[in-house]
């Protein structure tokens, strides 16, 4: 039996709506621990990796471990049925091959459940090791996606530049050129605006916009958005969920063609 | 000639496939004669030679089921005779002759007509059929009863979607009936089609050229003003030297992957262009093989003193261009390389014609770069070499206007553009993780 319930469903809402441009179905691992879903994107550049700690659930329950395809079209679909406050609950029996979505409002006067077709997805798990970022940089994660969605107008490709001094985004195509510059920020009253560079060595790396932008449809989740990224390795977007996990989204660099 | 005459004379090779509609078509026979002919040949042939001849027929009625219409073709009088039973309101025409057993490369199976002429006589012409419908291209007769348009359909059942409508004047005369249905399915269809082949085409060219259509190209004089706007433009005007060099700077980065052809080409062509082969062969990592290619160069440009002065600025001001547009660290170390190349080519001028070089002045001017001065040439040369001259060294200076500056960092981060998104590819985010 697996039963897993959420205050208010709005935080299930952006998270499907952060995923769901990325994968079209995903597996939740569901455990004692928590849920994990890890997918790659169809075109294999990408990979999201959600985590949400039992303990940041109202009510958790998960007697054995279950696997749990879905289609997150569908799951989305499903979702935007449940207003922002109400309570959400996800249940599966053991072996089940569908799974219920039950909204709570929070006067408890309306309960809706959806039953939703479990499916049976062959997906790779990869193991992602333990890195020692050359850069972390993080930053307010609307300023992320604004610079994402600015520097898309340029180029496909973003190239990221990390130094002592700040983090340089930079595209280039037959409009022109655009260079965005963060310094790290000296001071600031609210934490959420701050930029924060840790850097051993400075990096750049070159990344698809195309990714970046449905990265930052996780916006919604934080305030912050961490970039950790070393040469030769995949960046690594990762946003908060507050008292619940995170997201993290790997993104392949774009490296050097030797061919041509 | 005549269709029994070519019968006769053996014009016509029953080796291969015979089609009726190809007769009707060359030898402007109605439907009848055609086949009165051909039978009465067939059959003559077939008593003299004992040769069979195998005949396929079209047969054309409407389905047992209600089906709706049918047309095929069938091979032989035996399934015919079958086809015939199974339809309703069958009729049938010989379709094609071939001799059996002895038939080479088939003619197409089917093989609609392309021309049709038939002047009926005693046909009064109705109001409205003044005009002739023309589509594609093709008049569209109206369809008579005693008109011979044949022209078959398919092999295969195809003609469900034709209108009933359209047969009722080929009931009128059965004798003659042809297919005329087909013809009217064909040039429905075709034209419909190419109609919206054509129309989308129309489409396009309206969206693309609607509004050149409104408006005439402007006047020479009234097009320059738009061209002083661009930065590019006011150096167009410059001097032609300057144009073609910036012109041809895009493509320089091109041309660096086959410096040998570039040489080649460079040897035919007249000594402007000599200003690429310069640069091109500076800019290359300095080989025997190159060096030798540089003094070939130099020979066959003969004076060399006009083109090579040219050659030898314009790089510096292209090298200057480009070091202006790269990181800030860059400039220093490449003006110097610049001039210490400068100074290798002018050293090698100088040993190519000592004689000259003994009245060469050279001097560094303002800017730090060495200008040689050949008074040999100054006759014939002066205006040009002077022109040229004055504009590399403005173009190359220091302090150049924005003008002239921009528009080769635009071409320069154009081509840096251009080298960067080739040598990028996508990864592939599986080759950095190991499968679990």
């Amino acid at each position: 039996m697996f039963e897993a319930r959420l205050g208010q469903a709005t935080i299930l809402k952006k998270i499907l709506d952060a995923i769901k441009d990325l994968l079209n179905e995903g597996t939740f691992d569901c455990s004692d621990s928590g849920i994990q879903l890890q997918a790659m994107d169809n075109s294999h550049v990408s990979l999201v990796s959600l985590t949400l700690r039992s303990d940041g659930f109202d009510k958790f329950r998960c007697d054995r471990n279950l696997s749990m395809g879905m289609n997150l079209g569908s799951m989305a679909k499903i979702l935007k049925c449940a207003n922002n406050e109400d309570n959400v609950t996800m249940k599966a029996q053991d072996n089940a091959d569908t799974v219920t979505i039950m909204f709570e409002s929070a006067n408890q006067e309306k309960v809706s459940d959806y039953e939703m077709k479990l499916m049976n997805l062959d997906q790779e798990h990869l193991g992602i090791p333990e890195t020692d970022y050359s850069c972390v940089v993080r930053m307010p994660a609307m300023e992320f996606a604004r610079i994402c969605r600015d520097l898309a107008q340029f180029s496909e490709s973003v190239v990221i530049c990390c130094t002592k001094e700040g983090v340089k985004f930079s595209a280039s195509g037959d409009v022109g050129t655009a260079n965005i510059k963060l310094a790290q920020t000296g001071s600031v009253d609210k934490e959420e605006e701050a930029v924060i560079i840790d850097m051993q060595e400075p990096v750049t790396l070159t990344f698809a916009c195309r990714y970046l932008n449905a990265f930052t449809k996780a916006t919604p989740l934080s305030t912050q958005v961490q970039l950790s990224m070393c040469a030769d390795v995949p960046l690594v977007v990762e946003y908060a969920i507050k008292d619940l996990g995170h997201i993290r989204y790997y993104l392949a660099p774009k490296i050097e063609d030797n061919e041509t | 000639m005549s269709l029994q005459q070519a019968l006769d004379d053996c014009l016509i090779d029953f080796d291969r496939r015979v089609l009726v509609t190809d007769l009707l078509e060359k030898y402007k026979l109605t439907y009848k004669e055609a086949h009165e002919t051909l039978e009465a040949h067939i059959k003559e042939q077939e008593r003299a030679n004992t040769n069979k001849f195998e005949k396929r027929f079209l047969v054309h009625g409407m389905k047992a089921n209600g089906d709706g219409e049918l047309y095929t073709i069938v091979q032989g009088e035996d399934k015919l005779k079958e086809w015939l039973d199974k339809l309703q309101n069958s009729q049938s025409q010989l379709y094609s002759v071939e001799i059996a057993g002895g038939s080479k490369t088939a003619a197409p199976i089917f093989k609609p007509m392309q021309h049709v002429e038939v002047k009926l006589a005693k046909l009064e012409q109705r109001a409205g059929a003044a005009t002739k419908p023309v589509a594609n291209g093709v008049d569209h007769k109206p369809l008579n009863g005693n008109a011979v348009t044949t022209k078959p359909a398919g092999v295969k059942v195809e003609p469900t979607k034709a209108t009933g409508s359209k047969l009722e004047p080929t009931n009128s005369t059965s004798s003659k009936v042809e297919s005329t249905t087909s013809t009217e399915e064909q040039k429905k269809s075709s034209p419909t089609e190419q109609k919206g082949g054509k129309g989308k085409a129309a489409v396009a060219a309206t969206k693309k050229g609607s509004i050149n259509s409104f408006f005439s190209a402007a006047p020479a004089g009234k097009a320059q003003p738009p061209k002083e706007t661009k930065p590019a433009a006011a150096s167009k005007a410059a001097s032609g030297s300057m144009e073609n060099f910036l012109k041809k700077q895009p493509t320089s980065s091109e041309s660096k992957k086959s410096p040998t052809e570039s040489v080649k080409k460079e040897l035919t062509a007249a000594a402007n262009t000599s200003v690429q082969l310069f640069d091109d062969v500076e800019s290359e990592a300095s080989s025997d093989e190159e060096e030798k290619l540089d003094k070939l160069r130099r020979k066959v440009v003969g004076s060399g003193d006009e083109s090579d002065d040219g050659g030898t600025k314009p790089t510096t001001s292209k090298r200057r261009r480009i070091s202006d547009s790269e990181d800030e660290e860059q400039p220093q170390k490449k003006s110097t390389e610049t001039q210490s190349k400068q100074q290798q080519q002018e050293e090698e001028k100088e040993a190519m014609d000592v004689d000259a070089a003994a009245t060469n002045e050279t001097f560094l001017d303002d800017d730090g770069f060495v200008i040689t001065v050949r008074p040999k040439k100054q006759t014939q040369a002066a205006a040009a070499a002077t022109k040229k001259k004055t504009s590399p060294t403005a173009a190359a200076s220091s302090a150049p206007t924005t003008k002239k500056k921009s528009p080769p960092a635009a071409a320069t981060k154009a081509g840096k553009l251009a080298k960067e998104t080739p040598k990028t590819k996508q990864s592939n985010i599986s080759s950095f993780f190991t499968k679990k």
